[in-house]
């Protein structure tokens, strides 16, 4: 019997010739392996890598492959609305047809008469169904009688919350946000924000966490009082919800962090404009972009608009640091028509306009100040967007479990 | 030189190129693979290992030894006194320093290690390559992975220009 040292490699040589292989004859890889490589580059780098070869963009780009790679922004979910209803579109960014049916036919077996839009984080979406149909600037969801959904567009998955707390009489609920992210959690949040009639600004947030299944109610733990729109937008970072909101009439606004325990409140002044900016998730953290200076002639007309564009570098930091500046005068010249910054691509520095009147969307890389592509909206849209980065991947926690 | 413990299984691999290797049953379960033919009592005495030559697989047992848990390798009797963060950075400069061969090598790993399904070597294999590569040019990629641009001049416009984005 052999004796070795404990855990040495013992070898045998039992044929002479060692292994041929040479530096050369390797250095191919497998379609699979060269999948698995893939998966770990940063989603910039994976989609730059389209242009490698043929091959290589019809492995990034196969469906197959998606669950297995970073995916970046598909577009825009917008809605129009009539006596009908609200209609739900796509704004696809690549051209393409969108990944999914804007419609939701899955979301809708004549369960809600009315499906309104009101979140998107990371691949889930967030819809308030009532069988009552309400105008979509109503700021009063109380009188309605509605449930949250929570759904995975490309998966199919959907769930129902339970309904959230009876608004106190003299508060009311006009705006949610969803917080999920996949990196961390398969778990989700739901915050609705509380306010006061008098005076219109927060008083507390109901939280739903999907992993207990349950609503908390927690009592605002700011200073300022903040006022919220139902046109308030909302984004997810490092455990944080933000939303912006203004402190009064005058134009000043704050961004508003609350974490998901609802104990940690924090308010940061957001840099000025004459209106509310655009936030959104980009590269990793918090951006801000406004329109951030109109000087006026003597006619009133404006001659030069600037749009800047800001970034908080991590969560502790509460500055902002200004990236980009951009004078869109020529963009409007090019257009012939007025823009206001709505959204920040997730993987850039670009922001995307709509056009005054609301029939375009434009891609704007602050960068380079270069005019990307411009999309055609429907006629009549109402000017809420929600950025949508598909989620392959099964982790609708929730309905895993039914 | 010690006698082996008692107890402690011993199984046989052998590359396609004829040589064996001996190596203990913990150590070898590093790789999924190994671990379903062993308990699906699929191993007899000697396990072949086919398309992993032997250079390749001895360096993979190489990364298994080290990082088999407490119960066998060299070393790993250290893990008593020692803290497991200090082991853990031990462990992180080893690597390092098991990772620097050349290309073909390197992937030559990451085949063996995709095929013996051992994820912390497919892990650092593969991010290693990442490191090397996400910031090249796409030139610089295509000699490095050995693959011709087959597109053709329009075609590479379009392509680059819906994903414009990605080359800020």
């Amino acid at each position: 019997m052999e004796e070795a040292e404990k855990g040495e490699i013992h070898e045998r040589n039992t044929n002479s010739s060692h292994s041929g292989a040479t530096e050369e004859a390797a250095g191919l890889l497998i379609d699979d392996l060269i999948l698995e490589i893939l998966s770990r580059l940063p989603v910039r780098s994976l989609h730059r890598f389209k242009c490698v070869s043929v091959p290589w963009r019809h492995l990034i780009a196969d469906p197959a492959n998606c669950k297995k790679l970073p995916q970046t922004l598909a577009g825009f979910l917008y809605f129009t609305t009539d006596d009908g209803g609200d209609h739900h579109h796509f704004a696809s960014v690549s051209g393409g047809a969108a990944p999914f049916d804007p419609s939701f036919p899955c979301l809708q077996p004549n369960k809600y008469k009315d499906m309104a839009q009101v979140d998107a984080c990371n691949g889930l979406l967030l819809y308030r169904g009532s069988n009552k149909k309400m105008a979509y600037w109503n700021w009063n969801w109380a009188e309605d009688d509605f449930r949250f959904v929570v759904c995975n567009p490309v998966t199919g998955r959907w769930v129902e919350l339970p309904p959230s707390p009876q608004t106190p009489e003299n508060r009311f609920s006009c705006t949610a946000g969803l917080a999920f992210d996949p990196v961390v959690s398969s778990h989700f949040y739901v915050l609705q924000f509380e306010q006061i009639f008098e005076g219109s600004y927060i008083t507390s947030v109901n939280i739903y966490s999907s992993r207990t299944g349950a609503w908390t109610r927690r009592d605002s733990g700011m200073v300022e009082k903040v006022i919220l729109c139902s046109f308030s937008k909302y984004v997810f970072v490092c455990g944080m919800m933000y939303t912006v909101g203004s402190l009064n009439d005058k134009h000043e606004y704050v961004l508003l962090a609350v974490d998901m325990e609802g104990k940690v409140w924090k308010t940061i002044r957001v840099p000025n404009g004459p209106g509310i900016g655009a936030i959104g998730l980009s590269q990793g953290c918090l951006h801000y972009s406004v329109d951030s200076m109109v000087r006026i002639d003597d006619n009133n007309e404006s001659l030069v608009s600037e749009i800047t564009l800001w970034c908080l570098k991590d969560h502790d930091s509460e500055e902002f640091v200004l990236k980009h500046t951009a004078n869109t005068n020529k963009l409007m010249s090019m257009t012939g028509k007025k823009y206001r910054v709505v959204e920040i691509h997730p993987h850039c520095d670009t922001i995307f306009l709509v056009s005054c009147g609301g029939d375009t969307l434009v891609e704007y890389d602050m960068q380079h100040q270069k005019v990307g592509c411009i999309l055609n909206l429907e006629k009549d849209s109402i000017q809420k967007f929600l950025p949508y980065v598909p989620l392959f991947q099964k982790s609708l926690a929730e309905v895993d479990e039914q | 030189m010690a006698t082996r413990e008692a107890g402690k299984k011993m199984i046989m691999l052998k590359s396609p190129d004829g040589m064996e290797f001996e190596v203990e049953e913990a150590v070898a379960m590093e790789s999924q693979t190994i671990r379903k033919m062993i308990e699906d009592d699929c191993a007899d005495t000697a396990i072949l290992i086919p398309n992993i030559n032997s250079k390749i697989l001895s360096r993979v047992i190489e990364y298994c030894n080290k990082h088999v848990p407490t119960t066998g390798a060299t070393g790993a009797a250290a893990s008593d006194t020692v803290a497991p963060a200090a082991l853990a950075e031990d462990l992180k400069i080893w690597d390092a320093e098991f990772i620097k061969v050349n290309r073909a090598t390197r992937f030559d790993l990451i085949q063996a290690a995709s095929y013996l399904n051992i994820k912390g070597l497919l892990d650092l294999t593969s991010q290693t390559t990442i490191d090397t590569i996400s910031d090249n040019s796409l030139e610089e990629i295509r000699s490095f992975l050995s693959t011709k641009n087959d597109y053709l001049p329009e075609e590479e416009q379009t392509i680059r220009r819906e994903n414009q984005w990605a080359f800020q």
